[in-house]
């Protein structure tokens, strides 16, 4: 078994960072509760930028997703290209929170489920120059595409036909929110925290342009915000988390499946990146101390674990289209959790996703030109062809 | 072969076979025993691992410039191939 070489700098950074100084520590954990914060506003910034630049012609802006296809892949471009679903759901609760249907954004947020598995993909790569490990690394990676690929074959077209996850997304939320707001029925916390800087950045950064032009500034500003508080939140909790990360792991060690997802949940939910939990276990794959079958129902949880995000980015929106942002949020978490349950639940379909990233693994042990295509071709190639087909089918 | 024979070669080769499967047992519980010691000693140097994902984009590029020759391996007919070790 090699153990990563280069792994001393980083242990001793990190030690130095997290055992180091427990004023270190501290503020930290202030810095994440401020880019907490940051989210939230964010989150908020576009939900009301939208509302701004959209008008009441959300829908009609929207147009062109208005076909689940082009939603779906929508979702997986940008979130294979900015490699973070974390992001691309907060995005999406933001967009709901404008007046984006949540009919609409459903399959970008099953699309965004699919985009994030390139990370682990492209990490799986670094084991390219040993064959085994680099067979067994890329299994490992490539069995999340599989599952969550399986995911949007099984659950797209039902809820193409049925609605299903939107209507269990509205049941809930209604019964959560209650209200107009996410208020617990009657005191909205978030609302006193959250408003005041969207009202100075409306009444004074934006206020002498046009309306139009300041909702479409609005929403970038949001976006580029979101983008640099996960991603910072994210270095900043792997840091902090690694400790409680390694506990976690130590405690799932000769457990079952269920523990395993358990796990895969509790580790992406303290690090807010599914990417992180999914990637950090394709090495320890590659090195043959897990094998894909305890590999499987972690990368499982991590599915599970990333929903935190949307839901956290839901506690921001307040007012009368706070109900469609949880509903989001919710269809986020049903959606995943439907399918672990689902396709881990029944033996035959749980075999699949093994059975299809062990082929492409051997397969592109033999050659690495097929993993480079399969890569393009799932991100990037199958996506166009999609709306392609999606749109002349519309024509 | 008597049938009092037969019973205690049946009985003989069933103890055999208990006695392998308790010791076939014994070696798995090693085996899964070893495997857990490996994967808690993996877990502790999880930081490394960490490192190792914080560099995908290195590892990135250098599958990138693998990439040109294993295609010419596939479709580019008796071309040498220079590059990535096969699987051992």
């Amino acid at each position: 078994m090699s153990t990563p070489s280069s792994s001393l700098p980083l242990n001793t950074k990190i030690e130095k960072m997290t055992s180091g100084s427990s004023k270190f520590n501290w503020i930290n954990w202030l810095m994440i509760v401020g880019l907490v914060y940051l989210l939230l506003v964010s989150v908020s910034l576009i939900g009301s930028g939208f509302k701004i630049a959209a008008g009441d012609q959300a829908t009609e802006l929207f147009a062109f997703a208005s076909n689940p296809v082009a939603g779906l892949v929508v979702g997986t471009v940008a979130t294979a290209l900015i490699q973070s679903s974390s992001t691309v759901t907060a995005i999406i609760v933001g967009l709901v929170a404008g007046g984006l249907p949540v009919g609409l954004a459903i399959p970008m947020v099953m699309g965004a489920n699919m985009g994030t598995t390139i990370t682990n993909t492209i990490v799986s790569l670094g084991h390219i120059r040993q064959g085994h490990e680099f067979r067994r690394a890329f299994a490992a990676a490539t069995i999340h595409d599989f599952f969550n690929l399986m995911s949007v074959f099984i659950f797209l077209p039902l809820e193409i036909a049925f609605g299903f996850l939107e209507k269990a997304g509205a049941f809930l939320s209604s019964h959560i929110v209650g209200g107009e707001s996410m208020s617990m029925k009657g005191f909205n916390f978030v609302k006193p925290l959250v408003k005041p800087p969207i009202k100075f950045i409306e009444n004074n950064l934006f206020a002498s342009i046009p309306e139009a032009i300041a909702g479409t500034l609005m929403i970038a500003l949001g976006i580029l915000t979101i983008f640099f508080v996960i991603t910072f939140i994210g270095k900043l909790l792997k840091i902090l988390m690694v400790g409680r990360a390694k506990a976690i792991l130590h405690s799932a060690v000769g457990r079952g499946p269920i523990t395993g997802i358990a796990s895969g949940t509790l580790i992406t939910v303290l690090v807010q990146s599914s990417s992180t939990t999914t990637s950090l276990i394709v090495p320890l794959a590659g090195n043959g101390v897990f094998s894909l079958r305890q590999v499987y129902p972690f990368t499982l949880g991590a599915n599970i674990g990333t929903c935190i995000t949307a839901l956290l980015a839901a506690t921001a929106i307040t007012g009368e289209n706070a109900v469609f942002a949880l509903q989001i949020a919710l269809v986020h978490l049903l959606y995943n959790v439907i399918g672990v349950i689902v396709i881990y639940g029944i033996p035959q379909l749980r075999e699949l996703p093994i059975r299809a990233a062990e082929t492409l693994a051997a397969a592109a042990v033999n050659n690495k030109f097929y993993a480079a295509a399969y890569i393009v071709v799932v991100f990037f190639v199958l996506p166009l062809i999609l709306i392609g087909g999606s749109q002349l089918i519309d024509a | 072969m008597n049938n009092d024979t037969v019973k205690s070669k049946k009985l003989e080769l069933q103890n055999y076979i208990e006695e392998l499967e308790s010791s076939l047992l014994k070696l798995k519980q090693q085996l899964d025993r070893l495997e857990q010691e490996e994967q808690h000693t993996a877990i502790n140097n999880l930081e490394g691992y960490l490192l190792t994902v914080d560099h995908k984009y290195e590892n990135f590029k250098n599958f990138c410039s693998i990439i040109p020759n294993e295609w010419r391996s596939l479709f580019g007919g008796n071309d040498k191939k220079t590059t990535s070790p096969r699987g051992k």
